[in-house]
């Protein structure tokens, strides 16, 4: 795995330049959703319900040839993110640049063939109707990545990039084992020949024997083909072993980002430690990893993302949206700075990783 | 009612010898369990792990007499407190299971009523089953809320599933199989659809809940991680064979068998990054023509002609005389596979 540890993990697109130019890049992005209000309180002209705020400020930026692994729970953004990204939503506010040229008003087809994904579910994203074959020809010949008396050609050299035999270009999806059926959703990827790929819990519904097929597939892919990767995941083991970089979302925030080694060896942020702390580790006393020094004490009160439609949900009582950290509710080592938000604070020290904790800057906060 | 205890470790509570079930396809019988024995004693946590397909979910619905309908037993025997239960008419046979054994399901959000409030799903059960009133129902509702970390169950009992969390549905469902007082609990993949932070809680409830009550525990699941932290004993299936079996440690730590060796392998670390992941070449075998022998032959680096030679699966024998620790591999002795990741990190805790 080539390693980007002398990238800077600032997320601001100005801060100083890597080894290689940013090739995709988003600023204070924010993805709202608007909520229907249900027809009671339409009727009794209440306030208008808050929108869902899937992404809430966002700043990233992909370095070409770099894999940066997107992990947090279900509900933190992190697929909205992607999906933004990618052009699938029209953003709220904020910035997407693909190699330095701002997307406004939606990508270009030129530039929508640069950044291509992976989606999670290998037998839904794919046509059940059309054979593998078909599908590429489609996309070939749509984008006119090669003249129309190439495509064949084309398409059997897609197959053997996947690892796939050639008659596959003849069969349809349900013909395929899962792990396939994800080789024909990277070869579906790569027939646009795209700069950025983002893997969207690519691996998540495989077996762990297929899982690491496809996980050394995309690491081989990223080499051969001199590709940027966004990998998102909730598996905290498997963006380790993938990613030179690491982006921590929590309820549609980045709280935490640096290298790889760094964020998994030294987390500094209240979340991400109770997050690699919570992973299943072989043969540990189950009490290990519940933890009593990772102590969550109001997750037994919902502490999962997921929860806020919930009128029971302990972040509708605490406090209310845009007031302090968002993770305070749940955090153990909560105080009185943290009832405004911070930014991501670059951490003291020479390593390029960045908290959105106040601890960071507090150096009598024991624990930073 | 919950057995006294004179039954120690020794003698299982439920019991499965020599498993089969079939399941009826136009191309054929596809023989999803071949043969599998298991048990589970009172207070044991036993795990059952393989990939999807090994048979692993079957064979737990089976010890239930819940299989999909045309699946069906075709052999062996499943005896509770030593009775074989398979042989009862068909009433009195679900009566006895269902009395002793509850199960927690993977997707709560199926597995509840959407349009019934939760308390009152959890309520039915001691009403039905063991003829409370109401109001006792309701208390008791109350009560098995509360044991599995509900906080504030009065004001839940009337919420509905799709106001609850994740975690929160799970813990219903186990609350709800706690209603009929079990001596066992089945749980097929409980945490897989929660996230990490979660899935540590409700593992916790269920392991609370476990030495509490000595409850028996069979737990399905694809993680090695999360089986091996809750289990004492594990079971690793291999298309609708047992192909391994003993206490946790030995398991993992000196697999005796190339598949659990190559599964564990393939499991990334959290704590390390390796230069690449171990995974298994090729497809485990369509379960409607068995290969013959061991049928994990074909994709076994230790394979040789010994191993298909005999057409009849390979039968687990004691990896050292009167062990515990099985395996169903004809090679054990010549074989010596030192699974990296797990010996290696045993080896950083001894030193």
């Amino acid at each position: 795995m080539s390693s980007q540890a002398g990238t800077p993990a600032q997320t601001r697109p100005d801060a100083s330049a890597g080894t290689r130019p940013e090739v995709l890049g988003v600023t204070d992005l924010k993805q709202y959703f608007a909520v229907s209000a249900p027809w009671t309180a339409r009727l009794a002209r209440s306030a208008p319900i808050e929108p869902v705020k899937a992404v809430d400020g966002v700043s990233l930026s992909l370095r070409e040839g770099e894999t940066l692994g997107l992990v947090g729970e279900s509900g933190c953004g992190k697929s909205t993110l992607s999906r933004t990204i990618l052009g699938l939503y029209a953003p709220t506010a904020g910035e997407i640049r693909y190699a330095g040229t701002s997307l406004s008003g939606g990508p270009s087809r030129a530039q929508r063939r640069h950044v291509q994904m992976v989606f999670q579910d290998p037998y839904s994203s794919l046509n059940p109707r059309m054979s593998v074959g078909q599908m590429l020809t489609e996309l070939l010949r749509y984008h006119k990545i090669v003249p129309s008396a190439e495509t064949g050609n084309r398409c059997r050299e897609l197959m053997d990039l996947v690892g796939l035999p050639q008659q596959a270009l003849g069969r349809r999806p349900r013909q395929f084992s899962g792990g396939q059926r994800q080789r024909i959703g990277i070869a579906r990827a790569l027939a646009l020949e795209p700069k950025v790929l983002i893997a969207d819990e690519a691996v998540s519904a495989l077996d762990v024997s297929v899982q690491a097929t496809i996980i050394n597939l995309l690491i081989d892919l990223k080499t051969e083909l001199d590709l940027s990767m966004v990998f998102v995941s909730h598996n905290m083991a498997v963006v380790r072993q993938v990613s030179d970089r690491v982006a921590v979302m929590y309820r549609g925030r980045i709280v935490e980002t640096g290298p790889t080694d760094a964020v998994f060896g030294a987390p500094s942020h209240p979340y991400t430690k109770l997050l690699i702390g919570s992973v299943p580790r072989m043969l540990a006393a189950p009490t290990q990893t519940a933890g009593e020094n990772l102590a969550d004490p109001l997750a037994a009160v919902d502490g999962e993302p997921e929860a806020d439609d919930s009128p029971y949900s302990a972040h509708k009582v605490e406090h209310g949206e845009g007031h302090g950290c968002r993770f305070r509710p749940r955090c153990p080592v909560a105080f009185d700075r943290c009832s405004t938000e911070p930014d991501l604070l670059p951490l003291p020290g020479i390593t390029p990783q960045c908290a959105a904790c106040w601890h960071v800057e507090t150096p009598d906060g024991e624990h930073a | 009612m919950t057995a006294p205890a004179q039954s120690g470790p020794a003698a299982p509570v439920l019991e499965a010898v020599d498993l089969h079930v079939e399941i009826p396809l136009p191309m054929g019988q596809l023989k999803a369990v071949r043969g599998v024995s298991l048990s589970v004693g009172a207070g044991e946590a036993v795990g059952l792990v393989g990939e999807s397909g090994c048979g692993k979910s079957i064979t737990l619905r089976a010890l239930l007499g819940l299989l999909p309908v045309p699946a069906r037993v075709t052999g062996g025997a499943l005896l509770l407190d030593g009775v074989d239960v398979l042989g009862m008419a068909e009433r009195r046979r679900q009566r006895a299971l269902t009395d002793a054994i509850s199960m927690v399901f993977q997707d709560s959000l199926t597995a509840l009523n959407p349009v019934m409030r939760v308390g009152d799903q959890i309520a039915e059960v001691p009403r039905r089953r063991l003829g409370m009133s109401k109001a006792e129902a309701h208390a008791r509702a109350i009560d098995l809320m509360d044991q599995v970390g509900i906080p504030e169950p009065e004001q839940r009992y009337r919420a509905y599933p799709h106001q609850l969390s994740g975690g929160m549905r799970q813990r219903i469902c186990i609350a709800i199989a706690m209603s009929t007082e079990p001596r066992v609990i089945l749980a097929d993949e409980p945490t897989t659809a929660l996230d990490v932070t979660i899935q540590a809680q409700v593992l916790a409830v269920i392991d609370k809940l476990r030495v509490e009550r000595e409850l028996g525990l069979v737990l399905v699941s694809h993680d090695l991680a999360v089986v091996s932290q809750t289990c004492s004993r594990i079971y690793v299936m291999y298309a609708g064979r047992v192909v391994e079996a003993g206490q946790s440690l030995p398991l993992l730590t000196r697999s005796e068998h190339p598949y659990t060796d190559a599964l564990l392998r393939s499991v990334p670390d959290p704590d390390a990054t390796v230069e690449r992941l171990a995974s298994i070449p090729g497809q485990p075998p369509m379960l409607v023509d068995v290969p013959p022998g061991c049928a994990f032959a074909p994709r076994c680096t230790f394979a040789r002609d010994v191993c298909t030679a005999d057409p009849n699966p390979p039968e687990l024998e004691p990896v050292s005389v009167g062990g515990s620790h099985t395996t169903a591999c004809v090679r054990h002795q010549d074989i010596d596979l030192a699974s990296g990741a797990v010996s290696a990190f045993v080896a950083e805790k001894e030193a």
